[in-house]
């Protein structure tokens, strides 16, 4: 059974489908979140957000989905509360499987959005720069095979970098859940 | 298998007497009190005559006539816009000129349709939900393609800030591509937003969202620029040719709003926005180079464009692998000749306006630029910074 067939199969399961994107989302921005506590770029990056900054990627029409907000260190935070505020910058999956196909890695993020998949309610340029921290993100954490397949090209990082911040955003992700549980 | 989206409901009134069509389309969507929005230099070259004239011989009259608007319009400009419509009663709004007059247009609908004071609250991606008013655009450049576009771009110079809109309700319902209204444009002007059809066409064509359906509108356009531009800078009165660029830059506007563009739109805003470069200019300046660094990811889509901008013959005679390079060398002797004739910038030392030093600003204000989501090749920092070092040169 091929990997398309497998992902077809699942995709008649729609609770597995949610599951698994809730939990994608969930790893995401705690990652995302250990990341911006440990690399410098990523933290360069989120200073060209203003003050208040709020971001969120959420599946249509009901999520899953997952809120983060600049801190006056320039890191993330992960939003908890308050979702009734319109964030700064929404980016949102049209459908549960657009998600799904993104976060398996069946289609990369830029294809999705070329094929109108996602939605930006937004300053374009927070966008942009939303993306950078992603590409980047991703980068680091994902075995190259996998990035190759989520980016459209894997960012230039010394292998040496690479492996220094990978560990570091592992271990920041493996102590802010000790912290939190 | 692939996906994708094609949008463009607009009706296209294209030709002879297209003008003269307007007060009938105008009724059939229950309009008689339409409001005519232009700018100074329009009404100086006379082309507002054949319009008042069409539509008084159709039994309408303007209700009013907003002939204010700057190149650069702003939210102030838009609300005295709608006021005036408000005021006048009217019930439609017909725009004649490029593409600030359009987007004032496309802002001054929002307000008068909304009955609102405010753009704010209509900002964004599909912020509106429901259809304007009956609105017409008359294109005076052969470019934009604004008139089958669904967005807007409206400064608000107290907030620093350019309020974007982008919604289906924006769009046209009709367009009038008449080869009377463009007749008038000086030999540099005609090749430059020829060139911004160019590329909208190209880019389109060899972009991330690039579809059948557009890729036939993007062909046609690169065909009949390609045919005809050269010939209209020297025989500037040729209807006919002058026609077919005015087609050529509505279809490339179907084309790229529907397909997007990539890099050469990421540079050449920043080029626009801080050197004050014209957006055509900025666009035929940057064509080769990006389509150069693009090789790599869209290298088969490249060497296509060779049969849309040399012809079946030269196509036919190039092997496969060197028609991408032969396509990007076509449009460097179609920009020779452009220069050679009315002095469009082939470099940003060219432009005289560019200074060597703003490369890094640029470079980094194009990361910025949501157009670059959609080029082929991915771009970061160094990349920007070494396709504006070749168009240095």
């Amino acid at each position: 059974m091929t990997l398309s067939e497998v992902s077809q199969k699942i995709l008649g399961r729609p609770e597995v489908v949610r599951g698994y994107v809730n939990f994608m989302l969930g790893f995401m921005s705690r990652g995302i979140v250990a990341a911006s506590q440990e690399d410098k770029t990523i933290q360069e990056e989120v200073a060209g957000f203003p003050a208040g900054f709020e971001v969120e990627l959420q599946t249509l029409p009901d999520g899953p989905g997952m809120r983060l907000r600049k801190t006056p260190g320039n890191e993330l935070a992960l939003v908890t509360e308050g979702f009734w505020k319109k964030p700064t910058l929404a980016i949102q999956f049209k459908h549960l499987q657009h998600a799904w196909r993104v976060l398996t890695f069946q289609e990369n993020t830029a294809r999705a959005f070329a094929n109108n998949r996602m939605i930006v309610d937004g300053e374009i340029a927070y966008a942009m720069r939303m993306v950078r921290i992603l590409n980047r993100f991703q980068a680091m954490i994902l075995p190259l095979p996998v990035a190759q397949k989520a980016l459209k090209r894997v960012p230039q990082i010394p292998e040496e970098e690479k492996k220094k911040t990978a560990l570091a955003i592992y271990t920041r992700l493996a102590r802010n859940a000790l912290r939190r549980s | 298998m692939s996906f994708y989206e094609f949008f463009c409901p607009v009706k296209i009134l294209a030709g002879t007497s297209a003008l003269e069509h307007i007060p009938h389309e105008l009724r059939s969507l229950n309009a008689q009190r339409p409001l005519l929005v232009t700018d100074e230099g329009v009404r100086k070259v006379g082309l507002l005559a054949p319009v008042e004239k069409a539509l008084s011989e159709g039994g309408l009259q303007f209700a009013a006539t907003f002939d204010k608007v700057p190149p650069d319009s702003s939210v102030k400009v838009v609300s005295e816009c709608a006021r005036l419509y408000r005021q006048s009663n009217c019930d439609s709004i017909v725009a004649v000129g490029g593409g600030s007059v359009i987007d004032t247009s496309k802002a001054a609908n929002i307000l008068a349709s909304e009955n609102a004071d405010s753009l704010e609250p209509f900002s964004g991606a599909n912020a509106l939900k429901r259809p304007l008013k009956p609105f017409f655009v008359i294109p005076t450049t052969a470019g934009t393609g604004s008139e089958v576009t669904m967005a807007a771009v409206i400064k608000d110079p107290d907030r620093g800030i350019k309020l974007p809109f982008a919604s289906g309700f924006l769009l046209p319902n009709v367009a009038v591509v008449d080869p009377r209204m463009t007749m008038s444009l000086p030999p540099h002007l005609t090749a430059a937003t020829a060139m911004d059809a160019m590329t909208h066409a190209v880019e389109a064509y060899t972009c991330m969202s690039k579809n059948p359906v557009s890729d036939a509108y993007a062909s046609a356009a690169i065909r009949k620029i390609s045919e005809n531009l050269l010939h209209v800078v020297d025989n500037p009165t040729d209807e006919n040719g002058r026609f077919e660029l005015a087609q050529a830059a509505t279809m490339a506007g179907i084309a790229f709003s529907n397909s997007m563009t990539g890099l050469v739109h990421s540079l050449g805003h920043q080029v626009g926005a801080l050197c004050h470069v014209h957006h055509g200019m900025c666009m035929s300046l940057f064509l080769p180079y990006v389509l150069e660094y693009n090789l790599k990811s869209a290298g088969p889509a490249i060497g296509e464009l060779l049969l849309f901008l040399e012809g079946a013959e030269v196509y036919a005679k190039t092997p496969a692998p060197e028609r991408p390079k032969a396509a990007i060398a076509a449009i460097r002797k179609l920009r020779d000749a452009l220069y050679a004739r009315c002095k469009i910038p082939r470099t940003l030392s060219e432009t005289g306006k560019v200074k060597r030093e703003q490369i890094p600003t640029l470079a980094r204000m194009a990361l910025d630029d949501g157009t670059l989501a959609f080029n082929p090749e991915e771009v970061e920092y160094e990349d920007a910074l070494g396709v504006l070092e070749k168009a240095w040169a």
